[in-house]
């Protein structure tokens, strides 16, 4: 068989692997029809699957960000090229990790379907080779600021980001993601600096409906609930806008020349 | 047949007046709103009448088609071996008339007079065009091997090349082979209607095979030598069904070594052919095709059956005011797809809307990408981009196919892209 020159996956947990097997084939078989996911993730579990993490191998990673055509959507160095996926770079490697578990396990939606594609590919991947997608992209720097990013709206957003908003039971973002979206509070906790606008908008609204249901214990289910779209929009601007300065001049510069 | 367009419009519409008068009647609305009339409601006339709203927003649009839903063959594949329903591939018009103020007439055209500028129709009475966009798809040609006919393609030997009933005939013959079979396809000749559509439904059938009939065969009687992406489809064969080893699940055999068909005996389901005669279970005999039989009729067509245009605009080079889009039209290297007829008109459109104000239309750049799947997580692709250079559609070196690589996620994306991309491409054309 053609596919069985790719490493077998490895068992997460006995109750991991069960879930696998029962979800993958019933969820691949519609494009259109979308609901949220009735799985969520037990605190426990995950952290036994995130304890693959610290094997992860950033060069083997690098090969295969580029073999399994990561690179197409995500960019050749992870900064994504595109307003519909998100930045990989500097990116956490416990969330990512997480993340390819999630949709391994068909626990995500992107775009409010079904997420076709990112859940097919991660059936290629077994828990090493997401160790090592995840390292590859934690050495890499912070993303840079994304082309899009209105700093305008992101100054609007600078405040709800830092302080939240008492009467409305919002808390500052910055407690769990940091002062400088760069996480914090938690290993799997994303750093949000430099993120695409777009998906950081699409990821929060569907926190809010109900759609995304990866987040371990409903939290930010719960933070996106009072937010208004405005609101969400200007956060999203703000931390694009804590992007990789430097990194960005340097990109300007290059195509400026 | 050596009929000249007149007569053969006289003939089936019996409008005798149309010597009478060389001034076109419509010609003072000018003033007025335009009118454009489409006739033929599939991936071509639906994207003209969604377009045409958008290029000419104050005109008037008629869009004529019998059939009140559509089916598309983009994926009627994917419902002969039941991995989708005929409801997932149907669409509807309803976007047409409310979104975009298509008037929809259900109705068959039946008689058209180019000097008049009008369009007889079966029920509806006549109608007056300012534009007239024909979009008239494909038919068959029975009588060019012995023992072929329409009556056999009804029955033992199906083509399955317009979606619907042929296509569900397909999938109850196939559900019903004895194990061990054969599956028998004839491959047509160029040009016809989705090149890659004959590898793609012996692809899939083969993969259906391995699950409810594993000692079955599939064997491709073709006309050809080669076909589009071969290379790919090939690969994918040899990786999924053993092809060029002593087990492969599927035949193909080129006219090099005798793939012609060369005579058929319908009722006992064998194709005799230079590399001998082929007795199957199951015959889908996809037969050589021309222009849809409106397009005889209204005088569109060549010696050859297919309807010549201006390659920028896709006016018809015999009757003016008329624009011929999609499978009928000679576009050159622009294969016949329906993501052609998609293209198609918008360019079609746009110089109509051009004309309509008084401008000269511009230089057209045309697309074609078509996706196929060698199995349901296997996709293979060509994407192409056109240029008009002397008159002829030619096919720009930015062009592609598939690369065959040693990565299992690069025919898996391609099989997750074909996916959206025929839910974007349905919306793109009828939402």
């Amino acid at each position: 068989m053609y596919l069985s020159e790719t490493p077998m996956m490895t068992k997460i947990s006995p109750l991991l692997a069960a879930l696998c097997l029962g979800l993958a084939t019933p969820a691949l078989a519609s494009d259109t029809k979308t609901s949220a996911p009735t799985l969520e993730w037990d605190s426990a579990e995950l952290e036994q699957a995130l304890a693959h993490v610290a094997q992860g191998n950033p060069e083997e990673g690098q090969r295969l960000h580029h073999y399994l055509y990561c690179s197409a959507c995500h960019g050749t160095d992870g900064n994504s090229p595109s307003r519909n996926w998100p930045s990989l770079t500097g990116q956490k490697p416990d969330y990512v990790m997480k993340t390819l578990l999630d949709y391994k396990q068909n626990m995500r939606r992107d775009h409010y379907r079904k997420a076709n594609l990112m859940t097919q590919v991660a059936q290629l991947l077994d828990t090493r080779q997401m160790a090592d997608l995840a390292a590859f992209y934690a050495r890499q720097p912070a993303p840079v600021v994304p082309p899009q990013t209105n700093h305008k709206l992101a100054k609007q957003g600078a405040r709800l980001a830092q302080q939240g908003d008492d009467k409305r039971g919002i808390a500052a973002c910055s407690g769990c993601h940091g002062e400088k979206g760069e996480s914090g509070i938690t290993p799997d906790t994303p750093a949000l600096a430099g993120q695409t606008p777009e998906y950081f908008i699409q990821s929060m609204k569907m926190y809010k409906s109900g759609m995304r249901t990866s987040d371990v214990g409903g939290v930010m289910r719960m933070f996106a609930q009072p937010l208004k779209d405005s609101e969400i929009v200007a956060l999203a601007h703000y931390y694009a806008s804590l992007g990789n300065a430097q990194a960005s001049a340097r990109l300007a510069q290059t195509e400026a020349r | 047949m050596t009929m000249t367009r007149r007569e053969l419009i006289k003939a089936l519409g019996g409008l005798g007046a149309l010597a009478l008068t060389d001034a076109p009647a419509l010609a003072k609305s000018r003033s007025k709103k335009a009118h454009v009339v489409i006739v033929g409601g599939g991936i071509g006339g639906a994207t003209a009448a969604k377009y045409l709203r958008l290029a000419a927003p104050g005109a008037r649009i008629t869009l004529i088609d019998p059939t009140r839903r559509f089916v598309t063959c983009l994926r009627s594949n994917d419902v002969a071996v039941g991995h989708m329903t005929l409801d997932d591939i149907t669409f509807t018009y309803d976007a047409l008339r409310t979104k975009y103020r298509a008037n929809i007439i259900h109705d068959r055209v039946i008689g058209f007079d180019p000097d008049k500028k009008t369009v007889q129709m079966d029920a509806g009475g006549k109608l007056g065009y300012d534009k007239l966009i024909v979009s008239p798809g494909i038919d068959f040609i029975y009588g060019d091997v012995e023992g072929y006919s329409r009556e056999a393609a009804t029955t033992s030997m199906p083509h399955a090349w317009k979606a619907g009933p042929q296509t569900l005939l397909l999938k109850k013959q196939l559900e019903a082979m004895p194990q061990g079979g054969t599956f028998l396809m004839v491959s047509p000749p160029n040009p016809f209607r989705c090149p890659p559509g004959p590898y793609e439904r012996a692809s899939l059938v083969a993969e259906w095979f391995q699950k409810h009939n594993p000692k079955a065969k599939v064997v491709i009687l073709d006309h050809k030598d080669a076909f589009t992406k071969d290379g790919p489809f090939k690969k994918a064969w040899e990786r999924l069904y053993g092809y060029n080893s002593d087990n492969s699940m599927i035949e193909w055999i080129p006219a090099a070594q005798g793939g012609k068909p060369l005579r058929v005996d319908a009722a006992n389901r064998t194709v005799i052919a230079g590399a001998g005669s082929f007795q199957a279970d199951v015959v889908n005999y996809i037969a050589p095709q021309r222009a849809g039989t409106i397009a005889f009729r209204m005088g569109l067509t060549n010696r050859e059956g297919w309807c010549p245009v201006n390659r920028r605009t896709f006016e018809s080079e015999i009757v003016k005011d008329v624009f011929v889009i999609g499978d009928a039209a000679i576009a050159d290297a622009m294969p016949k797809s329906g993501y052609s007829a998609n293209s198609q008109a918008k360019v079609a459109v746009q110089a109509i809307a051009d004309q309509l104000a008084g401008k000269t239309p511009g230089e057209p750049s045309m697309i074609n990408v078509c996706y196929s799947l060698a199995g349901q997580d296997y996709g293979v692709s060509i994407a192409d981009i056109f240029k008009v250079v002397d008159n002829r559609i030619v096919k720009l070196p930015a062009s592609g196919v598939s690369p065959i690589t040693d990565s299992p996620a690069q025919p898996l994306l391609e099989a997750v892209y074909q996916r959206n991309w025929h839910r974007t491409f349905a919306n793109d054309c009828f939402a």
